[in-house]
């Protein structure tokens, strides 16, 4: 299955883009940041159809996930 | 004091125009910060007079561990609010905990009036009431003209007042050393009531460290967290202005007086457009060694005719966004700085001003005020009327500006429409529809605050949406506590995965104490507590809080929020605070297991 990765917010690390990554049948969202060398740690949150997701939730083919900082206070 | 078995408390009485100076050993069971000036609060309110009374106290602290270590960059300021009519705090950074220390004050506190606008030079070898007539009523130059006037050597700090705190809007801020802020719940106000303009703190002597390699071995390992680390780095980066995307993305962001929890142009405001279209510097507080503070340039025309341009450098956070933009529909970041611009001129706390304009602005629609209330059509989106009424709110120019200018609460019990009024607790609403976390949160937590127990965070964790009504109040109240714990050292709150508990332990070790960790959680309860009795003192009543009826209507990153259970956790927290006002707390008595 193929899942696209989302980065609107820029890291120190990771600069914005859409990346697709190709991954086993119901492979978790850390899976697919493994895959792509990316800390999740860097950023904090998963948004998948408006909700929040985690590491070790499974993914769908075609299924788009928003990697974005986490929210704290300000 | 640093090194000492006192905390050193500097009393100003402003009627009598006397200072005392105390060495206070009984205070040292509080630690500091928020924990001695709840204390003193406690010690010097009068819960028979009114918030702005001569004879209510203003309190200044820092904490143990303040300008010692990296980040420990804060001030607490405590009071009586005038704008929710219980207890009062705000935290700032800037220079003014540094200079604190070094001029020997742990604690300041402020009681009377003077006879006329006064500032406060404050230093180790004097204190001096000097004569501010000529700045009264002025918003701009303040500081520059105190440093003029003050040629004492040593480090300097000036916190001030603009219009609003002279005319005592119910939420009106002290600017601290430019770009920071004692922001919420209206001490500017508290500083108008009693003449006071400004104060200017100059530490003006140096305390030297004992066993100075144990001190630069833990300062150093703290120092290489904060900037060597993931930790911190997002509040230099981007800022918390980073959090617009992430909260539009899961339906969190404040919409037009939250009528949604979404913004069409939130990509617009993000922080990385501020970042590239404005961001010109990132300075930071005294001792601190992240930078998070981001100054955007604003370059603007100020007269129609004649090519008349200035540039502005305007301070902007998530919060400031969050309340003068998605709240009032602002779409472009010019937009937002320059409304900005306009309340940091007049000395108003950001959030609580956008709340208020978006309350006025869905009330006109409404027709429960008219456009002879407002003066100008205040419309979302519509930065020129919003600048308008922020200046009439700061002068209180009409009936309906002056009763604004006291808060949304009451704004809205005058004119009604209390449903879509977004307050917790009378203080205004801040940046988070995450769910029962935030809300909750906001209610129970002791100054009606998102940071008090920062229960936005609880909302983002694995399995929020399923955390019963018992789990989640335990989560909210242990946060709390530990949170009063961390602002009586005074530390910025950014820095909180920086100082774990062992990390807090080994600083206070450096400085030869020997503090152990269920000391630090005694001091939590132990302050957690004194600020209950204040506001039990003072009248509030958690049973009390009545929450919009927005909050249910408009769905949160949780999803639609129940208000039946809402309350329930409400009543929850309520009885667990009673429990813990029944505990003996006090140094003698022997550790709670």
């Amino acid at each position: 299955m193929t899942v696209t990765i989302i980065i609107s917010c820029p890291s120190a690390k990771h600069s914005k883009g859409r990346f697709d990554v190709t991954l086993d049948e119901g492979s978790t969202a850390a899976a697919a940041l493994n895959k792509l060398q990316i800390d999740f740690d860097e950023f904090g949150l998963l948004v998948s159809e408006h909700k929040i997701i985690f590491l070790d939730d499974s993914l769908h083919d075609g299924q788009e996930v928003s990697l974005l900082p986490a929210i704290s206070g300000g | 004091m640093l090194y000492e078995s006192y905390i050193s408390v500097l009393y100003i009485d402003l009627t009598k125009q006397k200072i005392r100076i105390q060495h206070r050993e009984d205070l040292m069971p509080y630690l500091g910060g928020v924990g001695v000036a709840s204390k003193l609060l406690e010690e010097n309110m009068r819960p028979d007079l009114p918030p702005l009374a001569p004879e209510q106290p203003i309190v200044l602290a820092i904490g143990a561990l303040s300008s010692v270590f990296p980040v420990m960059t804060k001030t607490v300021a405590m009071f009586i609010s005038p704008l929710t009519g219980e207890l009062g705090e705000s935290y700032a950074g800037g220079r003014l905990a540094m200079c604190m220390l070094h001029a020997g004050y742990d604690a300041i506190v402020i009681t009377g009036k003077s006879e006329k606008p006064q500032y406060l030079s404050i230093s180790r070898k004097d204190i001096k009431f000097q004569d501010a007539r000529a700045l009264w009523g002025n918003n701009d130059h303040i500081g520059s003209t105190i440093r003029e006037r003050e040629s004492s050597p040593g480090k300097r700090s000036i916190i001030r007042i603009g219009s609003a705190g002279e005319n005592l809007v119910s939420f009106a801020s002290v600017c601290v050393d430019t770009y920071r802020h004692f922001g919420r719940l209206g001490l500017g106000a508290a500083f108008g009531s009693k003449y006071i303009k400004a104060i200017s703190v100059v530490g003006d002597s140096d305390i030297p460290v004992k066993n100075f390699p144990q001190y630069m071995k833990t300062w150093r390992s703290i120092y290489e967290k904060c900037t060597e680390t993931d930790m911190m780095s997002k509040y230099h980066d981007a800022g918390t202005p980073i959090n617009i995307e992430p909260l539009n993305a899961v339906g969190g962001l404040p919409t037009r007086n939250l009528q949604s929890g979404r913004f069409e142009d939130a990509s617009e405001l993000s922080g990385d457009n501020f970042a590239v279209k404005h961001l010109v510097r990132k300075n930071a507080c005294a001792g601190c060694p992240v930078g998070c503070i981001h100054i955007g340039q604003l370059r603007r025309e100020f007269a129609s005719h004649g090519h008349e341009y200035e540039v502005r450098n305007v301070g902007y956070d998530y919060e400031l966004i969050y309340a003068l933009g998605t709240f009032l529909g602002l779409s472009k970041t010019e937009d937002v700085l320059d409304l900005i611009d306009a309340v940091e001129l007049y000395g108003m706390d950001a959030m609580s001003t956008g709340v208020v304009l978006g309350w006025a602005t869905e009330a006109l629609a409404q027709d429960l005020v008219t456009l002879e209330d407002t003066v100008v059509p205040l419309a979302f989106g519509d930065v020129e009327s919003y600048k308008v009424a922020v200046e009439r709110i700061a002068r209180r120019d009409n009936l309906f500006y002056s009763i604004l200018g006291e808060g949304v609460y009451k704004a809205a019990r005058a004119y009604g429409g209390q449903n879509f009024a977004m307050q917790i607790g009378g203080n205004e609403m801040a940046g988070y529809h995450t769910g029962y976390g935030s809300l909750v949160g906001q209610a129970v937590g002791a100054r009606h605050s998102h940071l008090c127990n920062g229960g936005y965070s609880i909302d983002q964790g694995k399995g929020a949406a399923d955390l019963d009504e018992q789990t989640l109040t335990d989560k909210i109240f242990s946060e709390e506590m530990e949170r009063c714990m961390l602002n009586s050292l005074v530390m910025c709150l950014f820095a909180r995965k920086v100082y774990d508990r062992e990390t807090i332990l080994e600083a206070f070790h450096a400085l030869g104490s020997d503090m152990t960790a269920e000391e630090l959680s005694r001091v939590g309860r132990r302050i957690l507590q004194t600020k209950l009795r204040i506001k039990k003192k003072l009248g509030f009543k958690l049973e009390s809080i009545v929450l919009p009826k927005r909050y249910f209507e408009t769905e949160s990153s949780l999803g639609t929020l129940k208000e039946e259970t809402a309350y329930s956790m409400i009543r929850r927290y309520s009885s667990v605070c009673e429990s813990l006002l029944q505990q003996d707390l006090s140094a003698s008595a022997s550790p709670a297991p």
